[in-house]
């Protein structure tokens, strides 16, 4: 008993310091007027009151939302399509599985200013591509309409830790399967809707949620590239709480929004959950 | 006998035309990284723009690596890289133990709560993290980004060792307890060694995410003495304009270390992503 | 001590002294700036070498960050009780601070002078509720620059630049060209260069103060300056329009500074700009056109001291030191800045210097924009999303300057509910 507790111990250390104790701060905090310098003070819930009627802060939740349902469900479809076809039994699939996978472990403020650049409208190399096909290219992260989508489109390029997922739960399926389906005479469709799909749907749920959660919390691209602009169409939820609580120094504020992103979360992966339920096949084991 | 034989070569085309044209999309951005790197700036705003950097600059990359105080920013990276990664390693190795191979009442309970953990955005503790850090004196050294990795290393590489623990036999434990061993011993002396997989794969996962952090750093380092290399990139990012060649060249410098790691330690970035998606 | 010889006196006296100063009295003091790499870097690191040599008594350690990150550190560290005693910061915001009390006022320093030696316009940006909370280290002021090359081209006279509106629509006009939907030059963008809505409406008479001391967007004179601006940005097709601001992204891909606007609005840090990437343009600098009221907007760096400094003294010393007309015409000279220290920007050396003369000109009538403790940034956070809306044809000015209102009063009101 006493030596399982020794083991734990680190856990419970940096459980109690660097999160219980943040968590029942941040409740606090998120009562408060509350600026570092002065002690905080008792407000009561006008930081909750104030935020439902701030339209940056609801207009940060619709540009997250808007990220979110559209990047996450992009991502799931490419990355199985992928994963599908990288698990054929071809030849020199390893080669194609790294240049896909490559991407996604560099991440963070190098391949921010890299996108950035590609973005140009002038002289990056999205348009440049898009010319040899006679169109024009959008003004992307300088036009409030397609801002949002250049994100997602950069998001895209990290799908390749999701596809090795995918990749790793096609490959534990079972050979005999699809021998018995074909014996049963299923075609390939058949194939992948009656074997593939319901194998597969723990590893996609999976995916699903912890790429909604990720989702939620984007920011390094926005601060890089955009500083949430222009008009304010990728002004992200994060990042709309970090500019509150690190440049204006509402922490009140601040600590407030996390609680609600907290619940938004939560209430996003239970609704997730549900629906599940009834799609996510689980193994009897 | 033909017609199942062309099937097969229209099938293994198709999937070949498919995967290379999503391949050259994947690679495009990288290339065109290391054309701009390589660019005079006089090729920079060409328009249209060049695919070729006419002549090659290679004296791109020594003046990137000068524009800013390069080999400081790469020892603070480092030194909180390895640090962080050791800490995180280390601690949850240890903590996992304890869930894994030992019984205990409440055990089940508490594993839950370390799995709570992970659904708490990492942003609500953020702000009194900052105050708590502030208010020790913290603020401004590396120790914010380093101390937390020594205390538990973090719910996933906890749950990634007592999946992978949990498929040591048990055996091992019951023949060293009846040899009168510790489980300080067992730990360190049995399951440890056996364990190099899953140690490959969190500090691989470790060392990405401290490598690339940006948002740590921009909260809690100030004077460039202690800035990290995502932070120095910044630098090339001056009011009047930025000097596109040199970041290009600066953020491929940058992301060396990963993509070394990434060729020569694939399988377990692979085995990694799998655990992580697999053993739910 | 009559024994003793009157030199060794001395040099045991001035021994004492640097002893004292470097050894054990020395007071350490730390100052923030934005100067992290090129000259300005260079220059900053002489003053203060110089200011270490000639105040043995004190020791300044200086530190200068990227542009863009310094606001955050700067207040995450001040926030962290390790803020610098001495910081550069934005003039437009003083009274934020003040009012939170992170700066200390410098009344009892500054004495009967009181702000005398500066700019009359920045002394609304540094003073609040009857304390003056910075100095103006520098500001800077905005005139048009025009390509005198390009006004010879179209047969227009590159030495008379338009001074109002209607004079600055036919030059633009007759600049512009047009091949197959895409600009090829440019007469006058409004959005281009380093101007934005307030400016126009402060060039068409407006000041944005309301009755009650609060801040009022929908005036008259408001909506004729953003119906002027949505007219403009239309005038030669709004796609192609966008295109150019898009390009518009510093260094070389500047239009002016390619040739493919012929007019801008700049601040008096541009020359350096025009030097390093366009060293052939024949440019001239005129005062801005205006639409009745002959006027600038100012903005800057303010000179800052922090309420929890340990020093305030050395801090202060340090400050008067970097405001001192002998500094402050060298920082001139080296960042291209519009000082704050008049007498250093009126000096005989930069006056000599024609376009300098149209900054200094346009400086005495330049104002800043006026200030709200509710919503600092109210550009952003108000007006912005606003004025874009116009621009893009989804609101008409009126319609986007009352919801600009709306949302400016909102915040005052979410403001003092949560604080």
């Amino acid at each position: 008993m006493y030596t399982a507790w020794l083991f734990i111990l680190p856990w419970v250390l940096g459980f109690l310091f660097f999160l219980a104790l943040p968590i029942a701060l941040s409740v606090y905090y998120s009562f408060t007027s509350f600026n570092v310098f002065q002690p905080p003070r008792w407000i009561g819930t006008a930081n909750f009151r104030a935020l439902s009627t701030d339209p940056l802060f609801w207009k940060a939740l619709y540009n997250t939302a808007y990220y979110t349902f559209i990047s996450v469900p992009l991502m799931m479809a490419i990355s199985l399509g992928v994963a599908l076809l990288l698990n054929s039994k071809l030849r020199g699939m390893r080669i194609f599985r790294t240049i896909f996978f490559l991407p996604s472990v560099l991440s963070g403020v190098g391949v921010a200013l890299l996108w950035l650049w590609i973005f140009n409208p002038d002289y990056g190399l999205i348009n440049l591509l898009l010319s040899y096909f006679g169109i024009e290219g959008p003004l992307w992260l300088y036009s409030p309409q397609w801002a949002k989508p250049a994100m997602i489109i950069m998001s895209l390029w990290g799908l390749g830790g999701v596809m090795v997922i995918n990749l790793a739960g096609l490959q534990s399926v079972p050979e005999q399967l699809y021998e018995a389906a074909r014996v049963d005479g299923a075609n390939n469709w058949a194939q992948f809707r009656y074997v593939t799909l319901p194998m597969l749907s723990p590893t996609l749920f999976f995916n699903f949620i912890t790429l909604t959660i990720g989702s939620f919390q984007v920011f390094t691209q926005a601060y890089i590239m955009t500083g949430g602009g222009p008009v304010h169409a990728t002004l992200f939820y994060v990042l709309y709480l970090f500019q509150t609580a690190f440049e204006n120094l509402r922490m009140g504020y601040a600590s407030a929004m996390a609680w609600i992103l907290f619940f938004v979360i939560v209430g996003v992966s239970l609704f997730q959950l549900a629906v599940s339920r009834r799609l996510v096949y689980y193994e009897e084991s | 006998m033909r017609s199942l034989k062309a099937a097969r070569t229209s099938y293994a085309v198709t999937v070949y035309v498919l995967l290379t044209i999503g391949s050259l999309a994947f690679l495009f951005p990288l290339v065109w990284m290391l054309s701009t790197a390589l660019k005079p700036d006089s090729q920079l705003f060409a328009y249209p723009p060049q695919w070729l950097p006419r002549p090659p600059m290679w004296g791109n990359f020594k003046a990137a690596i000068e524009y800013f105080p390069f080999w400081a920013y790469f020892r603070n990276s480092t030194i909180v890289t390895v640090l962080a990664v050791f800490g995180q390693v280390f601690s949850a190795a240890i903590v996992a133990y304890g869930f894994a191979k030992l019984r205990w009442p409440g055990r089940e309970v508490v594993f839950f709560l370390v799995l709570a953990t992970l659904m708490i955005p990492s942003q609500v503790t953020m702000i009194p993290q900052f105050v708590i850090f502030t208010r020790i004196g913290w603020v401004d050294t590396l120790l914010p980004l380093i101390v937390p990795s020594f205390f538990g290393g973090g719910a996933f590489n906890v749950f990634l060792f007592r999946q992978y623990y949990r498929t040591i036999p048990r055996e091992y434990n019951d023949a060293a307890r009846i040899d009168g061993a510790s489980h300080w011993r067992i730990f360190w002396q049995i399951i440890l060694p056996q364990s190099k997989p899953v140690i490959a794969t969190a500090s691989i996962f470790a060392f990405l995410w401290t490598w690339n952090d940006f948002m740590g750093p921009v909260i809690y380092l100030h004077s460039p003495k202690n800035f990290t290399l995502p932070i120095g990139l910044r630098a090339f990012q001056q009011q009047t304009g930025t000097e596109w060649d040199l970041l290009m060249a600066a953020s491929l410098i940058v992301m060396i270390p990963v993509i070394l790691l990434f060729f020569f330690l694939q399988r377990y970035f692979v085995q990694g992503m799998a655990m992580s998606g697999l053993n739910r | 001590m009559r024994t003793v010889p009157r030199h060794l006196r001395i040099l045991a006296a001035a021994l004492f002294i640097s002893v004292a100063g470097t050894a054990w009295a020395q007071t350490q003091i730390t100052f923030w700036h934005i100067f992290d790499a090129g000259p300005a870097a260079e220059f900053i690191d002489g003053v203060i070498a110089d200011f270490n040599t000639a105040n043995p008594d004190i020791h300044v350690t200086h530190l200068g960050t990227n542009f863009w990150d310094y606001w955050t550190r700067l207040t995450t560290a001040t926030a962290g009780g390790i803020g610098p005693d001495v910081a550069m910061n934005d003039l437009g915001n003083v009274p934020s601070r003040a009012n939170m009390g992170t700066i200390r006022a410098l009344d009892d320093y500054l004495g009967d002078k009181g702000l005398d030696a500066f700019w009359p316009a920045t002394a609304a940006a540094v003073e609040w509720q009857g304390g003056t909370y910075a100095l103006p280290l520098e500001t800077d002021v905005r005139v048009l620059f025009y390509n005198k090359t390009l006004f010879a081209a179209a047969g227009l006279d590159p030495n008379s630049p338009p001074t109002t509106w209607e004079e600055l629509v036919a030059a633009s006009d007759a600049l512009t060209k047009i091949e197959n939907g895409r600009i090829t030059q440019l007469g006058f963008g409004p959005t281009l260069g380093n101007t934005y809505f307030p400016l126009y409406a402060m060039l068409n008479g407006e000041d944005f103060v309301a009755e009650d001391g609060g801040l009022k967007f929908d005036t008259p004179a408001a909506t004729e300056a953003l119906q002027w601006m949505v007219d403009r940005q239309n005038a030669y097709g709004s796609r192609a329009m966008t295109s150019f601001s898009a390009a518009f992204s510093g260094g070389a891909s500047d239009p002016f500074l390619s040739g493919q606007v012929a007019m801008i609005i700049q601040n008096n840090t541009y020359p350096g700009l025009i030097a390093t990437y366009a060293p052939d343009l024949d440019y001239g600098v005129a005062l801005l056109p205006h639409n009745g009221t002959p006027t600038s907007w100012s903005n800057g760096f303010s000179l800052e001291m922090s309420a929890s400094t340990a020093n305030p003294d050395a801090a202060w010393r340090l400050m008067d030191y970097l405001m001192s007309p002998a500094v402050q015409l060298a920082y001139a000279t080296t960042n291209l800045s519009m000082v704050g220290n008049i007498a250093a920007a009126e000096s005989p050396e930069l006056m000599a210097n024609a376009t300098w003369r149209v900054f200094v000109e346009q400086m005495g009538t330049s104002a800043f924009r006026p200030f709200s403790l509710e919503a600092p940034a109210w550009y952003d956070t108000a007006l912005q999303p606003e004025i874009d809306a116009a621009l893009l044809g989804t609101k008409t000015p009126e319609q986007a300057l009352s919801d600009a209102q709306r949302s400016y009063e909102n915040e005052v009101r979410r403001f003092r509910e949560t604080n």
